[in-house]
């Protein structure tokens, strides 16, 4: 397949589908899923994890030529993305339900900054782009921000205009909303 | 009256005499000690010549080295006991050792977490290669330099060992014995990578008080996982299965 994912020899590790009941190994068990997750997400692009949907992927599944099938189980992928929230790299989109979780493979502060680096570099400072230009236009084509998912984008915004390096005008929808950057190095 | 006199200068001649026998003993002793200086100072310049011609073979070549380390041993020179100074600027094979026991040290640490600091030989070596491939001149390493490297590591106290278990030659690097059923246990792993609490009782003829101390205290340790997606349930030793520390 094009542009697929290598997983790491412990994706077919068995054990690795069950929650180890001995608490060290579960720790590294659940930072592992988690390297695997962000590296999965980074590879593809990917910014939402819907948890029914998802534990049909092959990302948490694992079939070789011997027969042998297994399957992340729900209650574990919770714990673990529970795990990554507590690091940050990970967030439920509507606590308590812990269905869909956003995916953080860079924290909305490095987002903020690869935006604000590539305003600066384009010389488009004190203009004023909107959030679908950032996200979808031609400009940022090639940047790692472009196809962003708008929640992160307007937490990486917020985080600009809190730091006072822009400033947001409202518009009629998310998309058309304007954003200043005052050019200054966050 | 005379006989004290003779006394006197008989003890004379003996301190004389004595004086003589010293400096004849001291001569003889610098000669000796120049010799030997000389000796080693042709040692030292065969050693130096050897060195310089076959220093990259030495750190290239895993035979060669083993051979020279032998040398080295009959002759009771350690060049791994001097990483500072005379050895280990001429050959710089202290501190090869030195360095793979640093990235032995880095393998260990870095997948502790998942295979309870015990690792196979072979997968340590895989990934020390791995791990060095990354610099200009890839120098081949075998597994007598792994065992040596980690001999090197004992000064440090931090419970490095090789132990034999079954056919296979494992790493730990957690001060921590095995006792015999646990050891049991592992050597009937190598078989399929795995063990049930079913085997045991047929291999071993094992109660299941025996059973179950042995398999949680492994369990414990976090020498193996449990994988509930299967009847019976299976152990399964992570050191075994190939490739789990990618």
């Amino acid at each position: 397949m094009e542009n697929s994912f290598s997983f790491p020899s412990i994706h077919n590790f068995p054990p690795f589908y069950t929650l180890q009941p001995t608490q060290t190994t579960w720790q590294n068990q659940a930072a592992l899923w988690s390297e695997i997750i962000l590296a999965y997400y980074r590879h593809h692009k990917l910014y939402r994890l819907e948890l029914f949907e998802s534990l049909n992927s092959e990302l948490f599944n694992f079939n070789n030529n011997q027969g042998i099938k297994r399957r992340l189980r729900l209650e574990t992928l919770q714990a673990i993305i529970d795990t990554m929230v507590k690091r940050g790299t990970a967030e439920w989109e509507s606590p308590p339900k812990k269905v869909s979780a956003i995916i953080y493979w860079r924290k909305p502060e490095e987002w903020a900054n690869l935006i604000n680096n590539w305003i600066l570099e384009t010389g488009m400072s004190n203009s004023i782009v909107t959030v679908y230009e950032i996200a979808h236009g031609e400009s940022s084509e090639g940047f790692e921000f472009h196809g962003l998912d708008q929640t992160i984008l307007m937490k990486a915004l917020d985080i600009l205009v809190k730091k006072g390096v822009a400033q947001i005008f409202q518009g009629t929808s998310t998309d058309d909303m304007g954003v200043k950057f005052f050019g200054i190095n966050g | 009256m005379r006989k004290f006199g003779a006394g006197v200068s008989q003890i004379k001649r003996q301190q004389q005499a004595n004086n003589q026998y010293r400096e004849i003993g001291n001569t003889f002793a610098d000669q000796q000690m120049e010799q030997m200086k000389a000796q080693l100072q042709i040692f030292k310049s065969n050693l130096v010549e050897f060195s310089r011609k076959y220093r990259k073979n030495i750190r290239k070549d895993p035979v060669l080295r083993q051979h020279f380390q032998t040398m080295c041993s009959t002759t009771g020179v350690d060049p791994l006991a001097s990483n500072k100074g005379f050895w280990a600027e001429l050959l710089g094979v202290g501190d090869f050792y030195y360095e793979l026991g640093i990235q032995i040290i880095d393998v260990c640490l870095s997948t502790r977490g998942r295979n309870g600091g015990l690792v196979e030989l072979g997968e340590l070596k895989r990934q020390l290669i791995k791990m060095r491939s990354g610099g200009s001149s890839v120098q081949e390493i075998s597994d007598d330099d792994i065992i040596r490297s980690i001999k090197t590591l004992k000064p440090l106290g931090n419970g490095f060992e090789i132990l034999q278990i079954g056919d296979r030659k494992m790493v730990r690097s957690v001060p921590r014995e095995l006792n015999k059923d646990q050891t049991d246990i592992l050597v009937l792993a190598q078989e399929r990578g795995y063990v049930t609490k079913e085997l045991l009782s047929a291999e071993f003829g094992w109660g299941n008080e025996r059973i179950n101390d042995a398999i949680d205290s492994l369990l414990i340790d976090g020498l193996c996982w449990i994988d509930k997606q299967v009847h019976p349930p299976e152990y399964w030793v992570p050191s075994f299965f190939k490739g789990v520390d990618d």
